[in-house]
């Protein structure tokens, strides 16, 4: 869910730049010094997740742990969506620079949504919680992908084989394995480490 | 996969000395401009001139035209993704407007992967790093972002360790629902593993004094040459821009 530059419109790209940096100073406020080994590592992590390939027939995909960054550092998320990104755009060329802003808020939105949902539910089990987390947060970037694609030019949207419904038929089955990863890996850390998801943790 | 910090770090060799002595602030500052200008262009004949100022740029630069190809592949699966089902999308005849706006989502792509390739290859990824620093972004951000490029090559070496453990067990991969139970471990596996690691260095950099804020090396004045190579391509691409507006 990498969107390349030229891709969205310069408006779209200049809005969501300004939206990305509301979000990644709202992550910011009140940050402790203890919490960035912890956000560091998980950035690190989030990044390293796209090279993971998980291969697939010809082809592979590549976790995104949005939900799971959402779960475990909470409304920190953005800052470590942000610079994942920032490292994957530079680095690997995953992504671009004036998309950044819209990829920090396409991930961003459903990891926030899903920290959300996890503190209003905190007795759900951790496989579920882990499996809505991964789902939730795949299927919610894409359907802001999808709104972003059609605010930047209704070509995207035209048509039975059009960009968007690709989109949305590709990314279905790729969600359902994100919510089964992120299942796996979250029940196994309640198991081993629950204080991982502990907010002083 | 990258297996260690030589992998991602640009090899320098055969890049001019005066893309390497552009000052590492101003030439993320050049990048930025001219990667908006380049998105916001309307037509294709003069993302086609974008194009071509940047591919000239990077040759004169001494970037190869090897490794520009090796960093077109990269994006063209996603690139193909979104303009073949935009050129069919509104089905046959296929109209020339939409294979006009592919074109132009095509070409602004690729203009913009040089122009990357341009930052990343003329300058060490710690130059890079280090431009950030002295860009008044917040020193938690960077301290961050310092962090996790470190963790990354933690996260390379014991990913390799895993891969060669799983594959000496007869785990070959797919996405068996038990498969994935394995990858789900595994990754939980790592993080524990690392979490540990970050837990020890965090108490070995609090030990020697650290704030939440690292030390970054000292930065480089801009001098004029580097005001100049700044504004030479935003002025190329101000001028596209103006001209297109005007008569397109």
């Amino acid at each position: 869910m990498h969107v390349a530059d030229s891709v969205l419109s310069v408006s779209i790209a200049i809005g969501t730049t300004i939206a990305a940096g509301g979000l990644v100073t709202y992550a910011l406020k009140g940050i402790k010094e203890e919490e960035v080994p912890k956000i560091s590592l998980l950035t690190g992590a989030f990044f390293v997740s796209s090279l993971l390939n998980i291969p697939i027939g010809p082809t592979s995909v590549h976790p995104l742990f949005g939900g799971f960054l959402g779960l475990v550092i909470g409304r920190r998320a953005p800052l470590g969506i942000f610079i994942g990104l920032i490292l994957q755009a530079t680095l690997f060329q995953h992504g671009g620079l004036s998309t950044l802003g819209a990829n920090t808020l396409l991930m961003s939105i459903p990891a926030l949504f899903v920290y959300w949902l996890a503190s209003l539910f905190p007795n759900i089990a951790s496989f579920t919680k882990g499996f809505l987390a991964g789902f939730l947060a795949v299927c919610g970037g894409v359907i802001l992908l999808v709104f972003l694609l059609l605010f930047s030019d209704h070509r995207y949207g035209e048509g039975a084989f059009s960009v968007m419904n690709i989109l949305l038929f590709a990314y279905l089955p790729l969600a359902l394995l994100e919510g089964l990863l992120t299942g796996f890996s979250v029940k196994y850390l309640y198991a081993v480490r629950p204080s991982l998801f502990n907010k002083e943790g | 996969m990258a297996k260690s910090q030589g992998d991602i770090q640009s090899d320098l060799k055969g890049i001019k000395g005066w893309a390497l002595s552009w000052e590492a602030r101003s030439k993320l500052i050049a990048v930025v401009l001219f990667i908006f200008g380049v998105v916001s262009l309307r037509t294709t004949s003069f993302a086609c001139l974008a194009f071509f100022i940047a591919v000239l740029g990077a040759l004169s630069m001494g970037v190869s035209v090897i490794l520009l190809l090796k960093r077109y592949l990269i994006i063209l699966p996603f690139l193909l993704l979104m303009t073949i089902p935009l050129i069919l999308g509104g089905g046959f005849p296929v109209e020339v407007g939409r294979i006009l706006f592919a074109a132009l989502i095509f070409i602004k792509a690729m203009t913009c992967m040089t122009v990357m390739t341009i930052l990343l290859h003329t300058q060490t990824v710690d130059d890079f790093m280090d431009s950030l620093a002295h860009l008044k972004v917040p020193p938690i951000i960077i301290t961050i972002l310092l962090l996790s490029y470190r963790y990354v090559f933690l996260f390379f070496d014991d990913i390799q360790k895993m891969q060669l453990a799983a594959r000496s067990r007869f785990f070959s991969g797919g996405i068996s629902v038990r498969n994935i139970k394995v990858y789900g471990q595994l990754t939980g596996v790592l993080l524990i593993k690392s979490l540990d690691r970050a837990e020890h260095v965090y108490h070995a950099m609090t030990a020697r004094c650290f704030t939440g804020t690292l030390r970054y090396r000292e930065k480089r004045n801009i001098n004029r040459y580097d005001i100049a190579k700044t504004f030479i391509p935003f002025l190329l691409i101000l001028a596209l821009i103006t001209i297109e507006r005007t008569y397109m």
